[in-house]
């Protein structure tokens, strides 16, 4: 069978050419799994014989068969590199360009036939440890977290495949060819992360690279193929991305010359392939000049300091990176006089790198929205280690016997349901707007001609500028973008955008409870009972219950009361005047029993403690009465 | 038919071919001689469809070989650094033939591996190179293909095998009407196999006969006269143009003639000579004097050649 795009004559010799390696990589997976499940089912007996109680299992997850990376990191790039070889010998190559084959059939025949080996070696594991897992007793597997794991494993390989087709098509060389895919797997991701960090440094706007680029990290190769952790939805991301190089590949592999079989590539790919090498290794220098040729105080520190001396030894290392990259992919020295004419070009692609980073930083300052072109503001709070939402004197409560306290502080957390809401929540009124849209101009303005360093001097003396206590990452969305920036409020204006969370229209979606069915996982957790005695609870019949019970009871408390139940500790703020203490407190002393909730947006999992006590009397009967029970 | 119009291909700064023009039969076996450089296996890499021309155009039957897996299916190309997959044996081997060839007859590889002597099941790395040569023969020649391409392939061949071969292409030549290329830098090889010839040189066919013609159009001639005869004597009967090459012996005189022999023989004979005999004339000589004539230096086509040999 054989079609424009792929040949089965062609897979099966695919298959063949890589035998030897497909078949020691699926051995070596069979005996991993004999080991990890052995010892899986080992523990599980242990845990038996010594518990008294049939609740206590041994969680499996994906991090026990973490060997099983192997399949992407190792066995494709071996059979994908040998399954290509042919293009690397003249006769060999010339060979399957002359058989009636088209090249696009070539290539994803023997593509496909390497990610076959990859799966074959996941199977191989995969199959019999669910069968063994599933059946034995006291061992609890996270089916999805495993599949969702072999899935990841499997586009990884795909990916992988993906890459080193496109290096195997560039390429006339082993030695070129594991050049491309170095190229490819870092160059992206350590170009990227040095613009937007050497932006961050050289920004008075910006402190976190999410701010440039969100989520950089996931956008980026090697990240992909170090993360263990995915969610289905990255996993299809990664498959389509794999797909894209597949495609990439093919048609590559369709313009290939069979005549750059041995040498490294085509001169213009191997000039930008030996660029890109060097490049990577003058990205430290970049950093060096760009953070310091942002004024003229930083020109002539950067000549006086070590700077100067730290920028020529990467750049001779660079240098010397280039010309050993040279002698292994030509393998003679006859190049050596071409390639010091070409050098100008690792030199004039750091010209752009910089001027990139220094152009990017100006549109950064230029990017100024008046308060009516803005649509609404939000407030990353959680990210910032500073207290970081405040309401106003609860009269009710006290402190050691001191006042009552006049501001109180609940510190958010990362993947946090309330904080969450918190940070997510949208203000559109004209009072936070003009806020945030005033904090932005006076930025611009007072950094005006000034490095970072000295701007921060500068504001530091200037009253509005003097609590930088309070830097807020604010999302802005602005004709139609969406633009982030780190702005210094005052303790003022923070407790005012505080407060603006409490105001009605708000606090209703903020202290809003996840109806029961949007849940992922539910539990209680009660810390009275000691570690190992059946502390949780995790009847689902009674949870449902328990939940909705719980709900209305929430539902009915002040702002304040629900903060108490969400965020077991907090700071007061013993503020008056001057003077003033900070104080770690527990709001109520209800938190030994507690139901942790899950919920998954985007993928992504948020968690909740929630407090079951004295405020929720319903809830907490129903929950004691449950556990008689059972 | 096999057409090439103004093909060029470059390799770098290497002009490899430069504005090749031939014209090939169908139905007959090519020879095409040149030395090591002069663009033999370019061309035939261009012609297999390995290579992309960089100008100019290859076709057969009007069809562009580059790409075209309906051409290549028709055609089998016998490289000078042969390939076989990792340990396969001719069986293994056979069996990829055949998914790439539509017309792959296994009863002709085992006829064909039967008259060479060899195993169809042995690793092919443990054969000579003269055996590998072979067996890279015999695979081609069950593809029944329409088109094959030697490339230098009677190197490492003995005497023996070298005719069995000859023999073979020569038949599957008759019988199934399939047009052969072979290139080769050893102009001896050519002699008895090629319907017609083609010489390469910096790229180009400098030179191309029908090897009939070759055998016609000059005769070596030995002649004596009892008295002595001048050049001039002779050029009077022959014609001065018909002269490629006098030589001189006391009575005796060597001349390269071209035109028809029995004229030759008739206008010499009226010299009345006491010797004239009419020599065979070696495909080797053939060329130095058509070269020559044509304003070449057959020393120089051949330079590597001829000191590789100690000439």
């Amino acid at each position: 069978m054989a079609s424009r795009f792929w040949s089965k004559s062609m897979y099966l010799d695919g298959l063949r050419r890589t035998r030897v390696a497909g078949i020691i990589y699926a051995a070596a997976m069979a005996i991993f799994t004999v080991l990890t499940v052995g010892d899986i089912l080992e523990q599980a007996r242990l845990t038996a014989a010594e518990s008294d109680t049939a609740l206590n299992v041994i969680k499996v997850d994906a991090a026990d068969f973490s060997f099983l990376t192997l399949s992407y990191y190792i066995a494709v790039p071996v059979l994908a590199f040998m399954a290509f070889s042919f293009l690397y010998k003249r006769n060999t190559s010339d060979f399957y360009h002359s058989i009636p084959v088209r090249r696009e059939a070539l290539a994803l025949s023997y593509t496909s036939a390497v990610i076959t080996w990859a799966v074959v070696g996941i199977a191989v594991s995969a199959l019999p440890s669910a069968a063994v897992l599933a059946v034995s007793p006291y061992v609890s597997v996270d089916w999805t977290e495993y599949f969702t794991f072999l899935l990841m494993c499997a586009v990884l390989s795909i990916l992988v495949a993906g890459l080193i087709l496109v290096a195997a098509s560039i390429t006339g060389r082993l030695f070129s060819g594991v050049a491309v895919l170095f190229v490819m797997t870092f160059l992206p991701f350590f170009t990227l992360l040095a613009f937007v960090e050497i932006i961050v440094d050289i920004s008075f706007l910006i402190t976190e690279s999410s701010q440039i680029i969100p989520f950089l990290d996931s956008y980026q190769l090697i990240y992909s193929l170090i993360k263990l952790d995915f969610t289905p939805a990255q996993s299809l991301i990664t498959a389509g991305l794999g797909i894209v190089f597949i495609f990439l590949g093919t048609y590559l592999f369709k313009k290939r010359k069979s005549e750059i079989a041995e040498t490294p590539a085509s001169p213009v790919v191997y000039r930008i392939i030996r660029t890109a090498v060097a490049f990577m290794f003058t990205l430290p220098c970049c950093a060096v000049i760009a953070e310091n040729f942002d004024s003229e105080e930083g020109i002539r520190e950067f000549f006086n300091g070590d700077d100067l001396i730290m920028t020529i030894v990467f750049l001779f290392l660079a240098v010397i990176v280039y010309y050993v990259f040279e002698l292994m992919a030509t393998r003679n020295f006859r190049g050596f006089k071409k390639a010091t004419m070409q050098i100008v070009y690792v030199f004039i692609a750091d010209a752009f790198f910089i001027g990139a980073i220094f152009g990017a930083n100006a549109l950064i300052v230029l990017d100024n929205p008046s308060p009516e072109e803005i649509d609404w503001v939000s407030f990353d709070m959680y990210r910032i280690a500073t207290p970081a939402i405040a309401w106003e004197h609860d009269p009710d409560l006290k402190y050691d016997g001191l006042d009552p306290a006049y501001e109180g502080y609940v510190f958010l957390s990362s993947h946090e349901i309330f904080s969450d809401n918190i940070c997510s929540t949208r203000f559109e009124d004209i009072e936070t707007v003009r806020l945030v849209s005033n904090r932005l101009s006076k930025a611009i303005e007072t950094s005006y001609g000034k490095t970072k360093d000295e701007w921060f001097a500068d504001s530091e003396q200037d009253a509005l500028l003097s609590t930088r206590d309070y830097p807020a990452d604010v999302t802005i969305k602005a004709n139609g973008r969406t633009i982030k920036r780190t702005l210094y409020l005052s303790q003022e204006e923070w407790l005012a955008v505080s407060r603006r969370v409490f105001e009605a229209d708000v606090a209703e979606t903020v202290f809003a409870l996840p109806d029961y069915d949007s849940l992922s996982e539910i539990y209680i957790l009660n810390a009275i009972l000691p570690n190992g005695y059946d502390n949780e609870f995790h009847n689902k019949e009674a949870l449902e219950k328990i939940y909705n019970q719980y709900k209305e009871e929430f539902e009915a408390l002040t702002e304040n009361q629900k903060l108490g139940l969400l965020f077991q500790t907090f700071e007061w703020n013993l503020v008056k005047g001057s003077a003033s203490k900070y104080a770690k407190y527990a709001y109520y002393d209800s938190d030994y029993i507690r139901i942790h909730i899950v919920l998954e947006i985007d993928g992504e999992e948020y968690f909740q403690n929630l407090s079951l006590g004295h405020l929720t009397p319903k809830a907490l009967n129903m929950y004691s009465s449950y556990r008689r029970q059972w | 038919m096999i057409i090439a119009e103004n093909l060029t291909k470059k390799f770098d700064d290497t002009l490899a071919l430069n504005n090749l023009n031939c014209k090939i039969n169908e139905g007959c076996i090519y020879g095409l001689v040149g030395a090591n450089g002069a663009g033999k296996s370019t061309f035939l890499r261009l012609l297999a469809g390995v290579y992309k021309p960089d100008s100019g155009t290859i076709t057969v039957d009007g069809e562009s070989t580059y790409e075209n897996t309906a051409v290549k299916a028709q055609m089998v190309y016998v490289p000078d650094e042969l390939y076989f997959v990792a340990g396969a044996n001719m069986k293994q081997m056979a069996a990829l033939y055949a998914s790439a060839y539509p017309n792959f007859d296994y009863g002709r590889l085992n006829e064909l591996a039967e008259a060479f002597g060899l195993s169809l099941k042995k690793p092919i790395n443990t054969f000579s190179k003269g055996m590998k040569r072979q067996a890279a023969t015999v695979l081609a020649l069950a593809a029944k293909p329409r088109i094959l391409f030697f490339d230098e392939t009677f190197d490492g061949l003995d005497p023996i095998v070298r005719n069995t071969v000859k023999k073979i292409i020569c038949a599957d030549v008759v019988d199934r009407k399939s047009t052969t290329i072979i290139t080769t830098h050893s102009l001896r090889e050519l002699e008895d196999t090629c319907d017609q010839l083609g010489l390469m040189y910096n790229g180009g066919i400098v030179f191309e006969s029908d090897i009939s013609d070759v055998k016609t159009a000059l005769s070596k001639v030995q002649i004596a006269f009892s008295s002595e005869v001048s050049r001039e004597s002779i050029e009077a009967v022959l014609g001065a143009e018909s002269i490629r090459s006098y030589t001189n012996k006391g009575s005796v005189s060597n001349l390269i003639v071209s035109g028809d022999k029995k004229e030759v023989v008739q206008k010499l004979n009226s010299l009345s000579p006491i010797l004239l005999d009419i020599l065979p004339l070696s495909l080797e000589e053939f060329f130095v004097y058509e070269m020559n004539s044509l304003g070449y230096n057959f020393d120089d086509v051949f330079a590597k050649e001829l000191a590789e040999n100690g000439k």
